[in-house]
């Protein structure tokens, strides 16, 4: 839900206000950049789409009408993100290997030995692997609920389906997780290693 | 209904049903059931439940992204927005449920114009059908000996035209092949233009292939002005007042029932019509309308023609579904246009 201090920002905006848009830019650049990057797997196109999503709500802010500013943006993201890989199915890129993101796990200690790290980074590429075998609707309902924590209704809004659809999606998504990460328990963290065995 | 809850409760759970149940946001009688389920069940809900906690976890525990840059805007970025223009007042709330209007607009324009295209179209069809209609049913008038117009009710006209020109012939010997040369141009002129439009030797040519003797006439061409009636729309003015006649079976026909054809109004007209053009063909050099009309010499003996019911119906429902097709696609089209379109 947008709060007063959003709401007044927008309303600020649409007005013309710069700065007032520059201080929700701000507020959300995170999400809108992470989102588009867990997308397209390429750091420099993920930029480039959140900055044209911000500059696309800026000038379409008069057709934002209420309800959540945060879903409303992350739709502009959506839909750029999606017309993006439809141009790069298209029109396949080289190698993107120096680009692509690490999908790195905060579950290591505070203090990581070498072979911490080695595991963290060897479970981020199976995650990154499973994530680009993923149908695009289906990772961005994994990307908004279970990485940017998104509540079923606010991730249906900006996906601009129900929140069966965005269950259903979700829960396709996470099983095709679960088959990759439970096949290779080894690479799972210590405590998820134990409870998997718990299991 | 409790054999119902019986099998229910057995079958093993599913993704969406235990995605849910992870989350909380089972419905209570789904959640009561998967509890149920899980609690009784040996084989792999539970497991799967527990699989799917910890990749849920894992990708919870996934770090932020570290923006690289600031995204703020600089008024470089939106020069090409109005100067100091506000971005104008919220528009009206969407209305909860049925079509918006970003949807009807363009799909009820996109049906439209199918339905613009699907009539010009058929207009554009059924203008080659007419004149290649009328062309064949101008041949039949002279392959008939009266014309194939006969049929739709003007079988006067043409059963006069013959008659003028069979005088014009006896009184210019030259021209024993002329006559029923002319009779074609003018009968079909007639059916078009309601004015007898001086023949040429161009046109003479065009119907060339049409002069063959009245006996020569073949069976099946008596059915050609049944065909010129549905396709070609020449029943204009002139002759709507005229009552179909009788189809006749051949030419001698058609030359009994002159009484019947001469008490018709526009016999006049056409008399008027026939004289002028037999005027025009005595001032053309018989000459040139031999020689342009070869065929049409004595002895030469075209290849009757042959018409079919099918040449000239219309492939309606063809039309139709080609239509339904286009306005489906653009439809869909508009739609997905619509959805695009609408950044928030």
């Amino acid at each position: 839900m947008t709060t007063p201090v959003e709401e007044t920002l927008i309303a600020q905006s649409r007005a013309g206000d710069l700065e007032s848009f520059n201080a929700l830019v701000k507020m959300y650049q995170n999400q809108v950049y992470g989102v588009a990057l867990r997308m397209v797997r390429d750091a420099a196109l993920a930029e480039d789409l959140a900055q044209d999503a911000f500059i696309s709500a800026f000038r379409n802010l008069n057709q934002y009408r209420g309800g959540s500013f945060k879903s409303w943006l992350m739709r502009i993201v959506r839909n750029a993100t999606l017309d993006s890989l439809r141009r790069t199915q298209l029109r396949p890129t080289d190698s993107l290997d120096e680009n692509m993101v690490a999908f790195e796990s905060q579950l290591v200690s505070d203090e990581p030995s070498p072979a911490d790290v080695a595991e963290n980074a060897e479970l981020g590429d199976h995650i990154k692997d499973v994530m680009a075998e993923l149908h695009p609707d289906q990772k961005m309902a994994l990307v908004l609920i279970d990485i940017e924590g998104y509540s079923y209704e606010d991730a249906a809004q900006a996906m601009s389906v129900g929140v069966g659809t965005v269950k259903s999606r979700l829960s396709r998504a996470r099983a095709r997780m679960r088959e990759t990460l439970m096949a290779d328990p080894e690479l799972l963290p210590a405590q998820f290693r134990q409870g998997n065995e718990g299991v | 209904m409790i054999f119902g809850w019986f099998n229910s409760a057995r079958q093993h759970l599913s993704e969406e049903q235990l995605s849910a149940y992870v989350d909380g946001r089972s419905d209570a009688p789904s959640e009561d059931r998967v509890r149920q389920h899980l609690a009784t069940c040996n084989a792999t809900c539970g497991a799967d439940l527990e699989g799917l906690r910890a990749t849920v976890r894992i990708l919870k525990s996934i770090a932020p992204v570290v923006v690289p840059r600031s995204f703020a805007l600089t008024a470089e970025m939106v020069a090409d927005l109005p100067d100091g223009k506000p971005l104008g007042e919220p528009p009206a709330p969407a209305r909860s449920g049925g079509w918006r209007m970003p949807v009807l607009v363009p799909a009820a324009a996109s049906i439209a114009a199918a339905m613009v295209f699907a009539i010009v179209l058929v207009g554009n069809l059924s203008g080659v059908i007419e004149q290649s209609g009328s062309s064949s049913a101008d041949i039949a008038v002279v392959t008939t000996g009266v014309g194939a117009e006969v049929g739709v009710g003007v079988e006067a006209e043409a059963a006069v035209a013959a008659r003028a020109v069979e005088a014009e012939a006896a009184a210019a010997p030259n021209a024993t092949a002329v006559p029923e040369s002319a009779a074609a141009p003018v009968a079909g002129d007639r059916l078009r233009t309601d004015s007898a439009a001086p023949v040429t030797p161009q046109i003479a040519a065009q119907s060339e292939s049409a002069f063959a003797p009245p006996e020569a006439a073949p069976a099946p061409q008596a059915e050609a002005p049944v065909s010129a009636l549905t396709s070609a729309p020449k029943a204009d003015a002139d002759t709507a007042p005229l009552q179909p006649a009788p189809q006749l079976e051949s030419p001698e026909d058609a030359a009994v029932d002159d009484s019947q054809a001469l008490e018709l109004p526009q016999v006049e007209r056409f008399e008027a019509g026939v004289e002028s053009t037999a005027s025009a063909l005595e001032s053309l050099p018989v000459e040139s309308i031999a020689q342009a009309v070869p065929q049409a010499l004595p002895g030469s003996q075209p290849a009757p023609f042959e018409l079919e019911d099918d040449d000239f119906s219309l492939p309606v429902w063809q039309l139709l579904l080609a239509t339904g097709i286009i306005a489906a696609l653009l439809a869909g089209v508009s739609f997905q246009l619509s959805r695009r379109n609408i950044p928030g």
